[in-house]
Formats: C-alpha cells, structure tokens, sequence
C-alpha cells in the first residue's frame, strides 16, 4: 500500500490549483467514465433491439455467418471493446497524470 | 484398443489435469504465508494484472459457459446467445463507473467483501452486513450446485461412463476443497491462472475445429439451419428471448448480477496496482468475448452433428458432439479445458463463501477475534459450504442455466443498495438496505423457484406456469424483484432515521472514483 505512494514524485503546482483539482477529482465520476458508460448503454440498445432498425433477417451473410449472427456475434462486441479500450488508454494516462503529485493510492 | 480411443488415456489426461492443479495450489500454499486474513482472503491485495485478469475470467466462465449456455443456444439459437452477451456490456457498464472505487475503497478501510463496504457506511452495523452476508451465501449455494452438476457430466461422458457421475463429483471435490483450504486466495488464483488458459485453449480451439471437421465448415452449418430451422440465427425468436420484454429484463438483470457476486466482487480487491481496475472492463470483456464465440460455435456445430436434441440433453451436447467428432484423447483435452471452467468457479466461489463468513459475520459479531481463528473459522466455513453443495447436487438433476439464472437474479439485489453506497448518498438507511435486500431476494425466490404459482394464478389467471420460474407479464423474475426492492430502498428509508454516520460519508466523499 505504502509503495504506490513512496514511488510518486511530489507535484510543484500551485496549492490553489491543486485543491480544485483534487476536488474535482475526489468527489465524483470523471466525465470520461459517464462518457463511455453511455456509449455502453447505447451500444447495447443497439445490440439487443436491432429489429427496431431493420428487419430481422439473414441475408446478407457476412464470413459466412447469417447477418444478425454477425451482428451479434462479432460487429457490436467489436466496437464496445474499442469503447473500453479507449476508456483504458483515457484514465491510465490520466492515473499517470495523477502520479505526478504525492497521491495516497485510494485518492 | 485403438489408444486414441481408449477412455483409459482420455481418464489419464483428466488425471495429469488434477495433478497439476495440486501441484500448483500446493506451491501457492507451501511458498506463501497464510496465516493472517488478509494473505487468505486477498492474498495481500499484491496479484499481478496478468493473474488477477486469468483469475476472475477463469471464475466466471464455468459449467454454464461449458455446458448450460452451450445447451441453450442450441435450444433458443441466437436470441438466448443475444440474452446472455449482454455480459459485454452490463458488466463493463458497472466496471467503468465503480470498480477502481471499489479497488480503493478497499485499499483506505481495508474493505474486502461488498458487506464490509456498506457495513463501515453505517458505522460498521453488523446486521447489515449480516444480511447481505447471507443474501449473498444463499446466491451462491444454486451456482456451486450447478459446477458440481457440470463436473458430474463432463467427466462421466469424457471417461466413457467407466467414472460415474456421482464418483467424478467427489473426487473434482476432493481435489478443489484441498487447494482452497491449504492456500486460501493465492492458491484459487493460482490454479486460476492455469485453468484460464486451459478455457481459453479449449472453447475457442474445441469450437473451432468441431464446426470445421465436424460440421463441415461455417458456411455449410450456417447453410444446414437456416435450411432446418431458421429461427435459431434471427434474434428474439425462439422460446421466451422471443419475446422482446422477457429478453431485456432477462438481459440487464441476471448480467449487472454476476459481477456482484462475493467470488467476482472480491476479486476487484487483489490487483496490485490501480491501472488494473481501469484495463480490466476490456481485458475482462476481451476474454468472454472470445470464449463466448467459442461456445457459439460449439452450439452450431452440436446442431448439425446431433439435431433434435430436448433441453435436458442438450446442456450436455457440448461434450456429446466433440465425442462423435474427436477420439477420445481429444476430448479428455477438450474436457480439461471444461472442468478448468467448472473447477476453477467452484474454487473462487467457496473460497469467497469463507470470506462473506469471516467478514461479514464472524469479526462483525465477535470483536478481538485473534487473526489465526479467522483464518481457522473461513476454512471451517469453506468446508462445510462446499459439502453440503456436494450434498444438493448428489440428491438430483438440474437444468444448468434455469439454476444459474436464479443465481445471478439472486447477485443482482444488492445493486440499488451498492449504487447509493458507493455514490455516497445521504438519504439512505440501515433499515432501508436491510428492507430492500430481504424484499429482493425473498421476491426472487418466490418466483424463481415457483413456491406460490398456484396462489398467484388463482389472483391473475394463467399468470405462472404449474411448476418452475414464473415471470408474470414476460417480464423476468429478478427485474421484478430489483425494481420492487428500489422501491422498497426508497420508502423504507424515507421513513427511517438510522442514516450514515457523516464522519463515514465524509471520508468515502475523500476516497476516488
């Protein structure tokens, strides 16, 4: 526990803008987190109800596989794992950003 | 003999599998110490990503990802598989928003289960964390069920019928209680690990091959349904996900309910670094994603080797299809990779079972209980959990995925109550969580299990069926019961004083997200 802490340099910012900014950051959600967490949710109305975009069929098959197994399958799946990915990449910098001031590992 | 075939090479395979999970359960014991709760129950909260990742994958893919989901896709086609890959989206969903919350709400108070976290936010008040602690044990009792039930079947059929059932069951017993008694968190991670690869191998490896030997390639078994019955690749079709209602309540209930179990809320606590909390939605999401496309094709090759199978047979068509298509060599290999997915669930989840006891119910009621009789007490627990689930399974048959759905419908109660603990809400009580989860899993029970279908349908005719789940209106059971115990959340706690200490508030207000 203590390791996180010792191994992060202390930040040389103003007191003022270091207050704002932990106070942005303690007490709540980051935006980035509402962000991707409603592109998950649209992402899986899209998913669940495609019949209230298209017809329920199976033409056309897309690598063999009927249109709404590949819909399923592989098409949504793909662009929600790209949504996560870039929520990763998005806080990892930001938790390096972080890093930069002296931070106990819970903050 | 043609050795290939011989079921006395597809048993040694089995066996080499079981050895190496003691041999590296027993590593994680002898090399580690675990003596103190915390190396237990967390292994220290010092795991690498790589482990942690492998771990809590390996413990949510089990015998219904193996066996039950594989069945009923292969009864329900793609609208089941649509119900149940709602995964990749639910369990990311809650992910992106709480878990690095989790992960250091953890690291301030030293929290471990989800009863610890809303316990400390009341003062530490132990009949909340009783009642979650038992809401939370009663979840898990049909979900250990059902691994055994799926360790029964694999190895029966894997072995050519020469291991019985009821024998596979007890010795996959003997040898998980083992390493999770001896080397606690470490050794269930461990093995994990382990047993992760092995699923991965195995589903993705065993589906692939079956639809291209077995099946005749993609093109052909897509050709081959759509020829026979059509139904099963267009969504919301078949059976109750043909029902648009039934199917999303079905989808957001029982998948925000698997990562809220104790083996999968637990595990947010063992990474050793933050950044892990933030991979972890994709890696997860990668990981199941991949496994599941995997089971998919296991179900579509199972439909074009063996057609016309009733639900009962098919939760085990997984292993029946690879028999017809693999010498039995093959499919010990293949059956590794499924008891790795059942083995390595029913660890954590006992494992976990030791940890609701320790935490919510034994250092909550007796203060100063030194760390040695912890550790001894959650091991007594772990033991006797797991021999009574052993016990259930041996006394019937069940159907893999109605069992695991109950399971998670049963997780999900704690939602309303976590979401307003962890966003730190002023208006809540202890009588409204206690309120709220009681209501929730009684409802949940009620329907899901059918106690009351008779009475039910003499107020509101043909509402539930004779026996069995009753999801009035086609509205799934659980979504019922979430909603009714958000209601009661609410009202109870509007009407109640006991709120949160506002020192607590006041330092989970400090703690980030």
């Amino acid at each position: 526990m203590t390791e996180y802490a010792e191994r992060v340099p202390v930040h040389n910012a103003a007191p003022s803008e270091l207050a704002a900014e932990e106070e942005k950051i303690l007490t709540k959600p980051h935006g980035r987190q509402i962000l991707h967490a409603v592109i998950t949710v649209i992402l899986f109305g899209l998913y669940l109800w495609p019949g209230g975009l298209l017809v329920n069929h199976v033409e056309p098959r897309i690598f063999g596989f009927p249109f709404y197994v590949f819909w399923v399958l592989i098409l949504l799946p793909t662009i929600q794992f790209i949504n996560l990915v870039l929520y990763a990449q998005y806080m990892i910098a930001r938790e390096r950003q972080l890093k930069t001031r002296k931070l106990e590992p819970w903050q | 003999m043609d050795l290939l075939n011989s079921p006395y090479l597809s048993i040694a395979i089995i066996a080499i599998y079981m050895i190496l999970v003691v041999y590296i359960g027993t590593i994680a014991w002898r090399h580690f110490p675990q003596s103190d709760p915390e190396s237990y129950l967390l292994a220290r909260r010092g795991l690498s990503g790589w482990v942690s990742s492998l771990t809590i994958q390996a413990t949510q893919i089990s015998a219904l990802t193996f066996l039950g989901f594989i069945g009923s896709m292969y009864t329900f086609g793609i609208s089941f598989w649509q119900a149940i890959m709602g995964y990749l989206f639910m369990v990311p969903l809650l992910w992106i928003i709480f878990n690095a919350r989790i992960w250091k709400l953890g690291r301030r108070f030293g929290q471990v289960t989800f009863g610890d976290m809303v316990a400390y936010y009341f003062g530490n008040n132990r009949w909340v964390a009783a009642t979650i602690g038992f809401a939370m044990m009663l979840a898990l009792i049909p979900y250990v069920q059902a691994q055994f039930a799926g360790l029964g079947y694999v190895i029966e059929i894997a072995s050519g019928g020469i291991i019985t059932f009821n024998v596979a069951i007890i010795i996959s017993y003997l040898v998980m209680i083992f390493y999770v008694l001896m080397g606690g968190m470490r050794a269930v991670a461990y093995t994990d690990a382990f047993q992760g690869i092995l699923i991965l191998g195995g589903l993705i490896g065993g589906g692939l091959l079956m639809v291209l030997i077995g099946a005749g390639g993609f093109g052909n078994a897509f050709d081959n349904i759509i020829t026979t019955e059509p139904r099963r690749v267009l969504v919301a079709e078949l059976g109750p996900f043909g029902n648009w209602l039934y199917l999303f309540t079905w989808a957001v209930a029982v998948n925000l309910g698997w990562p809220l179990h104790p083996h999968m809320w637990n595990k947010q606590h063992i990474a050793r670094h933050i950044e892990f909390t933030r991979y972890l939605p994709a890696i997860h999401m990668l990981q199941v994603w991949l496994i599941f496309i995997g089971a998919y094709f296991i179900s579509i090759a199972g439909l074009n080797i063996l057609p016309g199978l009733n639900p009962l047979q098919a939760q085990t068509v997984t292993v029946d299809a690879a028999i017809k298509v693999f010498p039995l060599a093959i499919v010990g290999i293949f059956a590794a990779g499924g008891l790795a997915a059942m083995m390595s669930t029913v660890a954590g989840q006992i494992h976990s079972v030791g940890t609701v006891f320790a935490r919510d119910f034994l250092i909550k009621f007796i203060q100063h209980l030194p760390e040695e009789r912890q550790v001894w007490w959650t091991r007594t627990v772990i033991l006797a959990h797991g021999t009574i689930s052993l016990m259930l399974v041996l006394s019937g048959e069940t159907l893999l995925t109605t069992v695991g759905a109950l399971a998670a419908g049963l997780g999900v109660q704690i939602l309303p109550v976590g979401v307003a603990v962890l966003t730190n809400q002023r208006w809540v009580t202890a009588s409204g969580v206690i309120a709220s989860i009681i209501s929730g899993i009684g409802i949940s029970v009620v329907l899901g299990l059918g106690w009351f279908n008779g009475f039910i349908n003499t107020l509101i005719a043909n509402t539930c069926p004779p026996s069995g789940a009753c999801s009035p209106g086609g509205i799934f059971y659980a979504f019922y019961a979430l909603i009714l115990n958000t209601v009661v959340l609410i009202g109870v706690s509007a009407l109640t004083h006991d709120r949160p200490d506002p020192q607590v508030r006041a330092q989970y207000a400090q703690v980030g997200w």
